[in-house]
């Protein structure tokens, strides 16, 4: 049984313009100890479904699911009481920009000792202020943070966006969490630190046996790490399959197109080629073209197009378009 | 830091000069000053060295010194002040805490359209409409004065709650309740602006701070969101708007003094205006000197104390 079951999440929004489908019916399931990586552009959804799982949504969000599972707790009906402490206890999620997601007003080791659970200490409530402060210093230390002292004492403000998300990461497995989301982890990072951050979530994930939901907008970050990948384009899974099957062969042109962006792929062509991309930007969800929704930015679109594809199998891949690549 | 409040203190001393000069400048046109009446550095140096051994002028009215009437005055004006700016702070962070949360909108709706009936109301209409009432008709509070002067203590401080705080035991009760029924109206309709201040600048500072990602991930961490509004969101939104409450301190001091007339509350506000009736130059010259450097005072201090208290200021300060 998979730990974390979605099955035709949909979230709509309601705004000045009317009602908007952000997220159209979209499944995923990710196995125990696996990493699933979620690839698709800004403004494809990808953060409102990591948002639906955790439970943070604005009063003009609808979000309605046929499933929506952790483990056998089902995240659709709980009470308020109940999705805290399965929040608290289960989920854990870390995002983008770490230094604004500090207290600024607060030292950072106040901030870990506050996120560590202490249901589970036994003894004395004197002693428990010592506890804390050793279970915060070996996070730091599993994060690969080797100076605690001078972390603990500043203020977000005087660390660098790697030592945050470090933190982050520390604060987020301080609940033993089941599930962590980690939504644009090391976006707006120098590729260093990026690294670092996801060869410390790959740690996790390989020694703690994990289960990581990594949400990223290229495939470069996701597949150092993720087994499986799922596709997101407007709000629809476009594919699915795993990682090294779909970057030796996908199927959906937006799929081949994430791949052209990678680095090396640039590298490969020759110098003044000029590069592959797909013309024009995402739509508004308010102007979402009828049928499928890549139509007027896919280089293979036909007539047939303008109806909505549905996913269908072929060797362990999920995809959904009427014309899928062919390859040599 | 120690640069920062050198600066800020900086700042202090060239006002505190410039409002000198206003009132040696007033005084000269006046001959408060003696005969010499020429504008030179030298008057005005001997001026501010008048000032600081502690005479400031002769009342031409009563013929005692300004300095000595002017601090007995004093206490009473700021105890007003202060106690109106401690309701405002017990009311006013609350609700406006409620309207911040965004949680409920017709709560906050509610909170903010009371603001602003609130704020517009004349201040000396509400008094005598509440004295009309509360004291005349319902005899609950007494109609004017500070204190229930048959009761006899000392008054070391001037500052009418301490002294009957320390009062000898066998009036000691009598004294506080007397001092807080005459004090409880004028409090109360002084607080009514700086609360409604406070209401609205907790309310902006505090939906701010509540839209901040340390908030969103306090949510997914599982932690309530009134936990998030004691743990992550008052100690956020209280400090920014800290300086901005001070600069109420002015208008509240103004508005004190209108209100001293109606309640015949013996303040500095009260001896001001009799002094203008009386056209006693030298005491308008001292309460104007005396009333602007508090104010001032009041304003840098609220500043550097934010600075001390929180962080990110501090931060803000380097980056100049």
């Amino acid at each position: 049984m998979p730990l974390l079951d979605i099955r035709n999440l949909t979230i709509e929004m309601d705004m000045a313009e009317g009602r908007v489908k952000a997220v159209d019916r979209v499944s995923l399931t990710i196995n125990e100890g696996k990493v699933r990586g979620l690839i698709g552009e800004s403004g494809s959804g990808k953060s409102l479904i990591g948002k639906a799982i955790v439970g943070i949504s604005k009063p003009n969000w609808r979000i309605t699911a046929d499933r929506l599972r952790l483990g056998d707790i089902d995240l659709m009906n709980l009470s308020e009481r109940e999705r805290r402490r399965v929040m608290r206890e289960d989920i854990a999620m870390i995002f983008q920009d770490p230094a604004t997601c500090l207290d600024p007003s607060e030292e950072v080791g106040t901030q870990l000792e506050k996120s560590i659970p202490t249901d589970n200490f036994k003894g004395g409530f004197w002693r428990r202020f010592q506890w804390r402060k050793k279970q915060a210093q070996a996070l730091l230390h599993k994060v690969g943070i080797k100076d605690h002292r001078h972390v603990m004492q500043s203020y977000p403000y005087e660390l660098s966006q790697g030592v945050c998300q470090q933190v982050m990461i520390a604060m987020a497995i301080a609940g033993k969490p089941k599930l962590l989301i980690a939504d644009e982890p090391s976006a707006s990072m120098d590729p260093n630190t990026a690294s670092q951050i996801l060869k410390l979530l790959k740690r996790l994930n390989q020694t703690n046996n994990m289960t990581i939901l990594l949400v990223s907008n290229d495939f470069a970050t996701v597949r150092e790490l993720a087994q499986d990948v799922s596709i997101i384009y407007c709000g629809q899974i476009v594919e699915v399959a795993q990682t090294k099957e779909i970057i030796s062969r996908a199927f959906h042109p937006y799929t081949q197109a994430l791949l052209d962006a990678l680095p090396e792929q640039r590298r490969q062509s020759a110098a003044k080629t000029p590069m592959k991309n797909l013309a024009g930007s995402v739509p508004l969800l308010q102007h979402l073209p009828i049928g499928c929704r890549l139509g007027p930015r896919c280089p293979h679109a036909q007539k047939q197009c303008v109806e909505q594809p549905v996913l269908q199998k072929k060797r362990s891949h999920l995809f959904a378009c009427h014309f899928p690549l062919k390859q040599e | 830091m120690t640069r920062y409040i050198m600066r800020r203190l900086n700042l202090l001393i060239i006002t505190l000069l410039i409002i000198v000069f206003i009132a040696f400048a007033f005084g000269q046109t006046q001959h408060l000053n003696g005969v010499d009446t020429s504008m030179n550095l030298r008057t005005y140096w001997d001026f501010i060295a008048r000032l600081l051994s502690g005479d400031w002028g002769t009342s031409s009215v009563s013929g005692k010194p300004i300095y000595p009437e002017m601090i007995a005055v004093l206490p009473a004006t700021l105890e007003l002040c202060f106690a109106a700016f401690l309701v405002s702070f017990i009311v006013g962070i609350p609700l406006g805490s409620i309207a911040g949360m965004h949680k409920k909108q017709w709560m906050r709706n509610t909170i903010m359209s009371i603001t602003l009936v609130a704020h517009s109301i004349p201040i000396f209409w509400l008094a005598l409409v509440l004295v009309m009432s509360l004291s005349l008709q319902m005899g609950w509070f007494p109609v004017s004065g500070r204190m229930d002067l048959l009761l006899d203590y000392p008054h070391p401080t001037g500052f009418a709650l301490i002294d009957a705080w320390f009062a000898p035991a066998d009036v000691r009760d009598a004294a506080i309740s007397s001092v807080i029924s005459h004090m409880a109206i004028p409090t109360l309709v002084l607080a009514v602006v700086p609360t409604t201040e406070v209401i609205r600048q907790v309310t902006i500072s505090l939906g701010n701070v509540m839209q901040q990602n340390y908030v969103k991930t306090a949510l997914t961490k599982g932690f309530s969101r009134w936990k998030i509004l004691i743990d992550h969101g008052l100690r956020n939104a209280i400090p920014p708007i800290l300086p901005n409450l001070g600069w109420q301190f002015g208008s509240v001091l103004t508005t004190t003094m209108i209100l001293e007339v109606v309640f015949d509350w013996p303040g500095v506000g009260r001896w001001l205006i009799n002094a203008i009736y009386q056209q006693d130059y030298a005491a308008i010259q001292g309460g104007m000197l005396a009333i602007s450097g508090i104010v001032i005072f009041t304003t840098v201090a609220t500043d550097i104390f934010t600075t001390l208290i929180y962080p990110l200021h501090r931060k803000e300060i380097y980056e100049h």
